[in-house]
């Protein structure tokens, strides 16, 4: 049957298709790096079931598929944390790298790294793997927390009130962080470092681990805020009055974005424009009903993410390119062109 | 029917209803008009359940405070003023917003035609020009509540200003869609800027001022020279078409009281 203006079919195929893409990028991934080994090669032998050559295995098993594991989490965190975000602010500029949530996660997560120190030795070791991600979440958390109060008043947010706060936030976040960094020791200054450069280098197993216990319970409940988000669109005081639970959407998001930026952020540093940039192509396609949106944002962010570290893999060859660069030099221009074109909504 | 006795409202420190009693009856428009600022929206906000009051409220019958909300959302819908939305959702999306938990193409659509916009489903919300943006949200607000009246008793239409913003033709066309739901049995709650259309069209009206009833009555009896006069400080003439109907032309007002 014919149904004029509904695309919610188109966002369905174009979740499959995305899904495939997903997939193809995976592979991609896994088989490209510094080392040239043959991935294909490998996984036809180990089929064939023939031992597999330490090295090659090595590399595959240790570091390739973790990164890849992590780029996925992380791309998909960042995508939908912009959508839901954007959802609550009811502003498709709204990112948790644009408007200071990053740099709050970054700030708890350096908070963890230099102060961790102090902590009680036992305490240390139990949370150790756990501490810099639930720094990070609190930091991103507290940071939405704060930006939600200030830009929102009566259920309207100011785009020049949510701006400017976030630039305020990311600034002093940033003055804390470097202070942390200034009283950080040497060993931890590595740490920081290697942290900071923005990139899926670092991926490990137990990061692996850490990354998919905090970023899945967040894009769970995610998928089931949309219909909260749809109803948001019409205005805190319109959700309501069409039955939803207003103040329940907003915790739950806030929390998800916190939980999902905020170890995105602990595990891979500051990674920028992947929240604002494929929710806004999604809704270009296929609309922006958070129903699928959501869904779908996961999976472009994911197979974004893999390409842009793919891309930092090889560019430079044997050395590897921050990440984080590739998303700003593709992502800035994009958001340029997003702010031009929605100039006539954008009335501060 | 909707009963309001008491109420009283705080925002802030400040008192900004006083000891309202508001009736709407099924079958009937009931209109609230005022001077800018003298608690219109704050009723209708009390009257949805929007925001905490003191006093009674009872929604046919039940008491509104112990009303789950989603189910108070199938029995009453809300207009406000003007929607501005910050996604780019086409009609037909919009309409169904209104239809959280039971999306229906079919009733979308008919909810559409209802307003006059048949064919729009396809257009970006955002693109329509002020009337046919009231004209959409009337559709998703119609569609919400699915009819004016069923089993359970009738529905309620809340209405904040909502012909204001629009030229001549297209508040009649609102008005006389509100009308045709009361007619059909259910409810209409709307808050007025106009006063000759408020007496057009409805068949009770409630006069507020500085947070208090000033009057409420049949229209004639509302729209009376000492009551207007008194509600918005001027000096106010009512005149009266040929079938009762009261009118104030503000050409017959006079300088000072
Ligand atoms: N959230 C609020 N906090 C404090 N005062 C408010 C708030 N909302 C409205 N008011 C005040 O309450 C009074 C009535 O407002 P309102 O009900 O919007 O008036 P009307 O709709 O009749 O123009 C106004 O003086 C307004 O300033
Ligand atoms: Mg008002």
């Amino acid at each position: 049957m014919d149904r004029p203006g509904d695309r919610s079919n188109r966002a369905r195929v174009l979740g499959l298709c995305l899904a495939v893409l997903l997939a193809l990028v995976v592979v991609f991934s896994l088989t490209t790096g510094a080392s040239g080994i043959d991935t294909a090669e490998i996984i036809a032998g180990w089929l064939r079931g023939e031992p597999m050559a330490s090295r090659d295995a090595v590399i595959l098993w240790h570091i390739r598929v973790p990164r890849t594991l992590t780029g996925i989490a992380v791309g998909a965190s960042l995508a939908v944390s912009g959508a839901l975000m954007q959802g609550l602010f009811r502003n498709p500029l709204a990112d948790p790298g644009i408007i200071g949530v990053s740099a709050g996660a970054g700030l708890g997560a350096i908070g963890a790294i230099v102060l961790g120190g102090m902590l009680p030795v036992l305490l240390r070791d139990a949370a150790s793997i756990y501490l810099v991600p639930i720094a990070a979440f609190f930091g991103a958390w507290l940071s939405m927390l704060l930006l939600y109060r200030i830009a929102t008043r009566q259920g309207r947010t100011s785009v020049a009130m949510m701006l400017l706060a976030g630039i305020a936030l990311a600034a002093l976040a940033g003055a804390f962080s470097g202070m942390m960094i200034f009283i950080a020791d040497d060993a931890q200054l590595r740490d920081l470092t290697f942290w900071g450069l923005g990139s899926l280098g670092g991926a490990t197993w137990p990061k692996v681990a850490t990354a998919y216990v905090i970023m899945t319970p967040a894009l769970v409940c995610a998928l089931f805020l949309t219909r909260g988000l749809n109803g948001l669109a019409l205005g805190e005081a319109g959700a309501f009055h069409i039955g939803i639970p207003v103040q329940r959407v907003k915790i739950l998001a806030i929390l998800c974005v916190g939980a999902a930026t905020g170890a995105a952020v602990a595990v891979s540093g500051g990674i920028g424009f992947v929240g604002i940039v494929v929710p806004h192509l999604l809704r270009l396609i296929s609309g922006p009903d958070h129903r699928f949106l959501i869904p779908n944002a996961a999976l472009l962010g994911a197979s974004l993410l893999l390409v842009a570290d793919v891309i930092s893999r090889v560019i430079m060859a044997p050395a590897e390119l921050p990440i984080g660069i590739i998303t700003a030099v593709l992502g800035g221009p994009f958001f340029l062109w997003i702010l031009l074109r929605q100039r006539g909504v954008l009335d501060m | 029917m909707i009963k309001a006795r008491n109420i009283t409202v705080h925002l802030g420190k400040r008192q900004i209803l006083k000891e309202i009693g508001f009736i709407a009856r099924p079958g009937q428009v009931s209109s609230v008009v005022g001077p800018n600022g003298s608690g219109k929206t704050t009723l209708l906000r009390a009257l949805t359940g929007e925001i905490e009051c003191n006093g009674e409220i009872t929604v046919n019958g039940r008491v509104l405070r112990q009303i789950p909300h989603w189910q108070l959302a199938g029995m009453r819908a809300v207009l406000p003023q003007s929607t501005a939305l910050a996604f780019p959702f086409n009609v037909i999306e919009v309409i169904h917003l209104g239809l959280p938990a039971r999306r229906s193409y079919p009733l979308a659509l008919e909810a559409l035609s209802r307003v006059g916009l048949a064919g729009y489903e396809q257009r970006p919300y955002q693109e329509l020009s002020g009337g046919e943006k009231q004209r959409v949200q009337l559709a998703r607000v119609l569609a919400q509540i699915s009819g004016p009246t069923d089993q359970t008793g009738p529905r309620w239409l809340f209405l904040d200003e909502p012909v204001s913003a629009l030229d001549i033709g297209h508040q009649l066309q609102i008005m006389r869609l509100a009308r045709e739901f009361a007619n059909a049995g259910g409810g209409v709650v709307a808050i007025m800027h106009d006063l000759n259309l408020t007496a057009m069209f409805s068949d009770q009206i409630t006069l507020l001022k500085d947070g208090a009833v000033l009057g409420s009555g049949r229209p004639e009896d509302t729209l009376t020279d000492s009551l207007l006069s008194r509600a918005y400080d001027c000096p106010l003439r009512v005149g009266f078409t040929p079938p009762q109907v009261p009118f104030v032309l503000p050409q017959s007002a006079g300088k000072s009281l």
